[in-house]
């Protein structure tokens, strides 16, 4: 008692004018001493949200990435039943309707040997599409399975095959996927192959990264001591880990397989007709632009969209799967 | 800081090396023997045996193809009336450079411009363009760009030539189009280095200094936003020589890039050969120049901890 | 020492707009500085300590934060209404900071001794060649060893020791009036924990400074501070002078934290003592003292009603519902277990 009668000046609360007040009345019950089960509610109660259900949401937030889906899933579908909304084929010849402008019968008109343009575009779209795509999820596959193995393995194999990626990367990959094609020939499963075996090097570095890093952690030692074998090793433990990131990479990557097939295509090293593809389109194009602009913009429509859609899908992933942004 | 260096330089070496013997090993393995294509005039049929000595076993071949490039000879052109690889080189490298170094200095003066400013900006229109614009020029295939600038000022609006290099107009429309793809990177990857600076603890002191904005930004905030873009200094040469030979193609500038492509085209495979090396070899010398400059001019990798 | 306040801070509250929601960050916060004193202000991580003092200097960063009541009223103007141009008259010359860990608060690609020209040349109409000199001088005073030499180096080729002092002679260079230090040994060693905090009481006798040092450590803050200020959860606990704090603790929170400093009597065996539970996430506050469920002497007003603050003449205040007159029994159970109470 003496503390408090003695030494005490004044009771108050913050702000001032909150109102002191007497407010205390039924001492009893307020007063008493407050039991142990009641207090357990101060435990933190954020819940605990699974990794990829957060990446999803913020994945879902991401305006422009969600237009980038839109937009591929929209080209995907017309890739499929684009070309049988006309009654024509992308590869016949119509010496009576060439260079017919868009609209009218040839929603996209015709090219310089009476093709209807509209259908080019979406056969066009199906080689692209699928040469991108398979390229992407090669580099993909051989990425993560050099990457892991060189991380793994550490000491001299890590130091070869780092090297080696080291000179791949020295030339850019224009010039490594041109020499390639000079060697074995243009067609689909060449470029596919040129692709695929020459731009697996970054994919393979970041898995490496991870690998690195994986191998300090205790449940990768622990598992290795219960004799786990190297291929488990990289499918359980590693794969899962590096997800994100390869995700990010090989979105990007196709980007990078459009671009390059439309750049071999335009060298005369890409598709051969009459198959097409948007590389070509534009390659012809371009050299049809100062009379007939439209068959340029098209197609270069197509790809700049593609591309951005799919960059903005890749920066979408990215931020959604970024640890640094989790709260 | 030496060993350094030396590492570098033995890399590098060690890299060109390779890439001479894998050019040599692709000039063998292509289909047909491509010394002896329709291309190829009988007259410099003999010269081509002499100099590569395609009659003598494959590893006296190997020797006499490394010694060639040791000495700086690239060979003879198959199709060009075996003009040697060399004087292609020596007329067209010129143009090159010179379509080269403006477009890196346009992609460098204008994509740190943007991406400082779209930084400083955060949310407010002057970002939101930088961002549209970087998409934009990522996006955008830059031959599409190229054609597109070649019509519209070329053809459509007749103010600009379409081909040759010969005076300066003829340098804006290539040089912009080459420019864009690595500006637009350039302004990116500035962009996310400003932002990430922001963050830092330094900032704060500075702020805590009472320094005002405008000093901050520019001691503090550029100056170590710009450490990290040298870093991918390297690639975006890469990408502006790559890029040159699309550009040069359709503004039809007698540079190396098209005289590429022409190779190409012509199945000239020693020409390729030839060129694919001299790119390698110019890509790897810039490549340790950048990774040189970068080592001088960061303070932390300059002074080891004592 | 008179008795007028450097600085009063008054029913300050900080929140930060996140997307999950509102974090009440700072609630109605009280705090004064007297001249030349020291002040600590010890709490966990999460108290409110670091962001209640950078809103003295305007550090807070205003997007995502807000500040949503009170002044801070310093040589009789209240800061939280200065614009960008007076507050940064006052940043560096008149109140000063310095921060955790020096490595990353200094600029990597800058001088050490440019950056502490830098603080002179902004705040006084020194030459280049005086801020030079000035600039060894304080180095010197600081106990940097070799001046002239270090003056030239960059942050990366210092010791840890030796970049606090860097920081601490770029906030002294214009002898201001308050130096703020947040946690400014946490990340060092504990060797170099005393030496710094050796430093800082000569400068405060040196230039007068007053200084708020903020801390986790109770143990740290005996050898140097004249009061004690205890947050908690965003709110101020308990304040009072240094000696009483440690000799006759009055809220249940502080007697936990002086329970859990190591001292050298304890016997090997002794388990670190630790307070039970963590502290309350800011977001979705519930009503009443923030300490309840942590707290051994809780009664049921703890958790339906917030404190009153309860000032006493030895310049002490709680925020503790055992000082009310109602609570007896409590209060009792209180003063018998923990006995350190006159």
């Amino acid at each position: 008692m003496t503390l408090r009668t003695e030494l005490l000046i004044r009771a108050y609360v913050i702000p001032e004018n909150k109102g002191v007040g007497n407010i205390i009345k039924h001492k009893q019950q307020l007063f008493t001493p407050l039991d142990h089960s009641e207090k357990i509610g101060s435990i933190l109660e954020t819940e605990t949200i699974a990794f990829w259900s957060d990446v999803w949401r913020r994945f879902r937030n991401n305006k422009p990435a969600l237009i980038g889906i839109i937009i591929i899933i929209f080209f995907v579908i017309f890739a499929v039943i684009g070309p049988l909304m006309v009654p024509y084929q992308y590869d016949k010849v119509d010496l009576f309707s060439t260079y017919k402008n868009p609209g009218g019968e040839h929603w996209f008109g015709t090219d310089a040997l009476g093709r209807d343009i509209w259908c080019r575009i979406w056969i066009g779209a199906r080689v692209s599409l699928f040469i991108a795509i398979v390229s992407a999820l090669s580099q993909m596959v051989i990425g993560i399975i050099v990457g892991s193995i060189s991380g793994l393995s550490g000491g001299k194999v890590d130091m070869i095959i780092m090297r080696f990626v080291d000179i791949l990367i020295a030339i850019p990959f224009l010039i490594w996927v041109s020499l390639f094609m000079l060697v074995m020939g243009p067609g689909i499963l060449s470029i596919i192959l040129a692709f695929s075996l020459t731009q697996w090097k970054g994919m393979a570095r970041l898995v490496r990264g991870e690998t690195l890093r994986l191998k300090e952690t205790e449940f990768a030692i622990a598992a290795k001591s219960m004799g786990a074998s190297t291929w488990r090793l990289i499918r359980k433990h590693i794969f899962p880990n590096v997800l994100p990131v390869v995700i990010v990479s090989t979105t990007f990557q196709v980007t990078n397989a459009i671009f390059g097939e439309a750049f071999l295509s335009y060298i005369g090293l890409g598709i051969q007709p009459p198959m097409t593809s948007w590389g070509k389109l534009v390659a012809s194009g371009i050299a049809e632009m100062r009379s007939f602009p439209y068959m340029l913009f098209i197609p270069a429509m197509f790809i700049s969209l593609t591309m951005l859609s799919l960059q903005l899908i890749g920066d979408g992933l990215r931020d959604a799967t970024d640890p640094k942004l989790r709260q | 800081m030496a060993k350094y260096i030396l590492n570098r330089v033995l890399v590098a070496i060690l890299t060109m090396f390779v890439l001479a013997t894998a050019t040599f090993f692709l000039l063998r393995i292509i289909p047909g023997d491509p010394f002896a294509g329709p291309k190829v005039i009988p007259e410099i049929k003999e010269r081509l045996r002499i100099h590569y000595g395609l009659d003598k076993p494959l590893a006296e071949q190997y020797f006499i193809y490394m010694g060639n490039i040791l000495r700086g000879d690239f060979g003879y052109s198959l199709a060009k009336r075996g003009h040697r690889v060399n004087k292609v080189i020596k007329d067209a490298f010129p143009q090159s450079l010179d379509l080269g170094i403006r477009a890196m200095i346009m992609s460098i003066i204008f994509g740190l411009f943007f991406g400082i400013i779209a930084a400083l900006n955060r949310g407010k229109p002057w970002d939101y363009l930088t961002v549209v614009l970087v998409l934009i020029g990522i996006s955008v295939p830059s031959f599409v760009v190229a054609a597109l600038l070649q019509y519209f000022f070329g053809v459509y609006l007749k103010i600009l030539p379409v081909a040759r290099y010969d005076t300066f107009l003829h340098t804006l429309m290539p040089s912009f189009a080459l420019s864009l793809g690595t500006m637009a990177v350039l302004a990116r990857y500035m962009r996310a280095s400003m932002l990430e600076v922001n963050t830092a603890d330094y900032i704060k002191t500075a702020r805590a200094k009472g320094l005002r904005n405008t000093q901050i930004v520019i001691h503090h905030q550029v100056r170590n936003a710009l450490f990290p873009i040298l870093t991918i200094l390297g690639p975006a040469i890469a990408m502006v020589l790559t890029g040159s030979f699309i550009i040069e193609s359709i503004f039809a500038i007698p540079g190396l890039g098209r005289h590429y492509v022409l190779a190409i085209q012509n199945l000239d495979y020693t020409l390729v050969m030839g060129l694919t090396l001299f790119f390698g070899f110019f890509l790897i010398v810039m490549n340790l120049l950048v990774d040189f400059t970068y080592g001088i001019i960061d303070p932390r990798v300059r002074y080891t901890r004592k | 020492m008179d008795n007028e306040k450097l600085l009063d801070v008054k029913n300050l509250s900080i929140s930060f707009h996140t997307y999950v929601g509102e974090v009440a960050a700072v609630r109605n916060v009280d705090f004064y500085l007297k001249k030349s004193e020291v002040l600590a202000i010890v709490g966990e991580s999460g108290s409110g300590k670091s962001v209640s003092t950078q809103a003295i200097l305007g550090l807070t960063p205003i997007p995502p934060g807000e500040i949503k009541s009170g002044k801070i009223l310093f040589k009789n103007e209240d800061l939280l209404k200065f614009d960008e141009k007076k507050m940064s008259k006052i940043c560096g010359s008149q109140i000063s900071m310095i921060f955790q860990d020096p490595m990353t608060s200094l600029n990597p690609t800058m001088k050490v001794g440019n950056q502490i020209r830098e603080v002179l040349h902004q705040h006084t109409d020194i030459s280049r060649r005086e801020s030079r000199e000035r600039t060894i001088e304080l180095m010197t005073l600081v106990g940097i060893p070799e001046p002239e030499v270090r003056i030239n180096q960059y942050p990366h080729e210092l010791s840890g020791g030796m970049r606090q002092r860097i920081m601490i002679t770029m906030a002294m260079a214009n002898r201001p009036d308050i130096l703020i230090a947040d946690e400014p040994t946490t990340a060092l060693d504990v060797t170099i924990q005393s030496q710094i905090f050796r430093l800082l009481k000569e400068l405060r006798t040196e230039f007068e400074t007053a200084i708020i040092l903020i801390t986790h450590d109770f143990g740290v803050v005996a050898g140097i501070a004249d009061r004690i200020v205890i947050m908690y959860a965003g709110k101020v606990m308990e304040e009072g002078e240094t000696d009483q704090i440690y000799y006759k603790p009055r809220h249940p929170y502080t007697v936990a934290l002086l329970k859990a400093v190591p001292s050298l009597a304890d016997n090997e065996k002794q388990k670190l003592r630790t307070i039970n539970g963590t502290p309350p996430f800011l977001l979705n506050i519930p009503p009443g003292c923030p300490f309840v469920d942590r707290c051994d002497y809780a009664m049921r007003i703890c958790k339906e009603k917030e404190p009153q603050y309860f000032q006493f003449e030895d310049n002490r205040r709680v925020f503790c519902w055992l000082y009310h007159d109602q609570a007896d029994e409590q209060f009792q159970r209180f003063k018998d277990r923990e006995g350190r109470l006159q």
